[in-house]
């Protein structure tokens, strides 16, 4: 009972970061139609950026986050502006090729900054608390909280405010949303910058209770992209509860089923969900 | 008001309107009739910012030459296109998709008041406005249309084929709403197949074919020309 007791929360603090990240990712391709590979490198530099503010400078972890979240932010307005705005027009296969070389860009400027070596972060929560007698790292509770009003911030914003409305309706039809004054442009410089800044909350969350290093965002973003498909492309309720549902699966899987192919599980249900439920299990609205 | 000429606008290499003239007084509802694929969407679209017209074409309004503007300077010049198809956004509710249309409006008060009077034109609407706008029928669907382009309060209203697809019971409906809306002023420049019940309602009329304008006319006159009659009454 212990070890299920644990393995549902692993799958909740694993999903608290799928989701995050996923989100961002659903996002920008339900209003941009972009598949930002490069979503898990955002997720990686908010991690770096959270473990050399808190370790090499000294600053308060949750000071740090915020400083990630907001200099991820503003890159990823720069990314679309400079980047992906360029190619609105052209073949949807030139801006997939450009989230590729960001990807690997991305990559190589941490590796660059930081290292190979893998990094660790200090978290001001590093005690153990008791959870209904279950032996529970504080930092982890306070991910799961800290995810969870991420996302609620989020729903919020989306759908009680104006600016949050602008961003649905372009997804749903960009040409309306030009005819009623919004610009779309705004709207997508908008977006890439919330879904940097959840990639960062998330890498920010993780890396006192995971490891840093280049490549970390890699397997984060192959996830994300099952997610996304699982939840149906666009969908924002599909990649919330997408995101906890595969992490559960993984964790749950892992320990019952086989630790060796943990990572493999993704791809079963993502197999799974094409063969039965091609368009997704929950239907693409943003 | 809005004076076009020597409008051209090309697909690639393919012209769909070619020089094409013509202008919406003050106060006037004008229809622009056309068969399918007659050029009366292009017309719209270039006018609204939303495809770029050829060099030497000339879009007038309100003092201000449009074909350099982007769509949303052209909604802030007072013009508003309800477009072909309705484009709602279908998983918004209703109200939502009406409050949309005064977008670039930030005073709480005035949307309020603009909203009041969609719905005071289409009651129907007052009892869906949570329900997402996908849910409705077409003809609620293209009331709701009608409404997000008219919470911009434009001074001109474009409407392209806002009947089509719709029972004719709707059809008389709609087009009374539009007749409605002229009246307070709103000049009209509304595109139709329906020619009769347009010219019914219309002050003046275009007819379009092949791209080009061939015929135009008071819309009394126009009801009675022998090629009219043939072509879109089945006279
Ligand atoms: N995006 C496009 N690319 C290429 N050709 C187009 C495009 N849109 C329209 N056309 C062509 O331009 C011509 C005019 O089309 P348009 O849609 O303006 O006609 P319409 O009068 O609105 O027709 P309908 O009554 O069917 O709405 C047609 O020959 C059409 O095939
Ligand atoms: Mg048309």
């Amino acid at each position: 009972m212990e070890l299920f007791a644990q393995q549902i929360l692993n799958g909740l603090v694993t999903g608290s970061v799928y989701s995050l990240v996923a989100l961002g990712l659903t996002l920008i391709y339900g209003t941009m139609n972009v598949p930002n590979f490069a979503h898990g490198q955002l997720f990686m530099f908010g991690a770096y950026l959270s473990y050399a503010l808190v370790m090499r400078a000294g600053v308060h972890y949750w000071i740090a986050m915020a400083i990630a979240v907001v200099t991820l932010a503003i890159a990823g307005a720069v990314l679309e502006r400079s980047v992906f705005r360029p190619l609105r027009h052209a073949p949807p296969l030139n801006s997939m090729i450009a989230a590729l070389g960001v990807m690997l860009l991305l990559e190589a400027v941490a590796q660059n900054i930081w290292g190979p070596e893998f990094r660790h972060t200090d978290t001001p929560y590093g005690g153990i608390v008791s959870l209904f007698g279950l032996p529970v790292a504080a930092h982890r509770l306070i991910l799961l909280g800290a995810a969870a009003a991420s996302m609620m911030a989020l729903l919020v914003f989306l759908t009680r405010t104006t600016a949050g409305a602008a961003i649905r309706a372009t997804a749903q039809n960009p040409e309306a949303a030009l005819l009623v004054g919004i610009d779309t442009g705004r709207v997508a410089m908008a977006t890439f910058a919330i879904s940097a800044a959840l990639a960062a909350v998330a890498g920010a969350l993780i890396a006192p209770i995971s490891l840093v290093y280049p490549a970390m965002g890699t397997v984060v973003t192959l996830k994300a992209f099952v997610i996304v498909v699982l939840g149906g492309m666009g969908s924002v309720t599909g990649a919330l509860i997408g995101g906890y549902l595969l992490a559960l699966a993984e964790s749950l899987g892992g320990t019952y089923v086989s630790a060796t192919y943990q990572d493999l599980i993704a791809f079963v249900v993502l197999a799974l969900v094409f063969t039965f439920r091609p368009a997704g299990l929950f239907k693409a609205a943003v | 008001m809005l004076k076009v000429s020597a409008l051209t606008v090309s697909y690639g290499s393919f012209q769909a309107v070619r020089e094409v003239s013509f202008e919406v007084r003050p106060g006037e509802l004008v229809v622009l009739l056309g068969a399918n694929g007659a050029g009366k969407t292009t017309i719209f679209r270039a006018v609204s910012g939303l495809t770029p017209a050829d060099r030497g074409s000339r879009i007038e309004w309100a003092g201000q030459e449009l074909s350099s503007l982007s769509p949303r300077a052209i909604v802030d010049s007072g013009l508003s296109h309800c477009p072909e198809g309705r484009k709602l956004f279908p998983e918004l509710s209703v109200g939502t998709n009406l409050r949309l249309g005064a977008y670039r409006c930030h005073d709480k008060a005035e949307i309020q008041r603009r909203l009041a009077r969609v719905l005071e034109l289409f009651p129907p609407l007052s009892g869906r406005m949570n329900d997402p706008a996908g849910a409705l029928s077409g003809g609620q669907q293209q009331m709701v249309s009608v409404g997000r382009a008219l919470m911009a309060e434009p001074k001109i209203l474009l409407l392209d084929e806002p009947s089509v697809s719709l029972a004719p019971k709707v059809v008389a409906q709609v087009l009374e709403a539009v007749a409605a809306i002229n009246r307070t002023g709103t000049m009209v420049l509304l595109s139709e197949q329906n020619a009769y019940a347009a010219l019914e309602i219309a002050h003046r009329g275009y007819v379009l074919e092949g791209g080009r304008l061939v015929l135009h006319g008071p819309a009394a006159e126009l009801m009675q020309h022998d090629e009219v009659r043939r072509a879109y009454m089945g006279a």
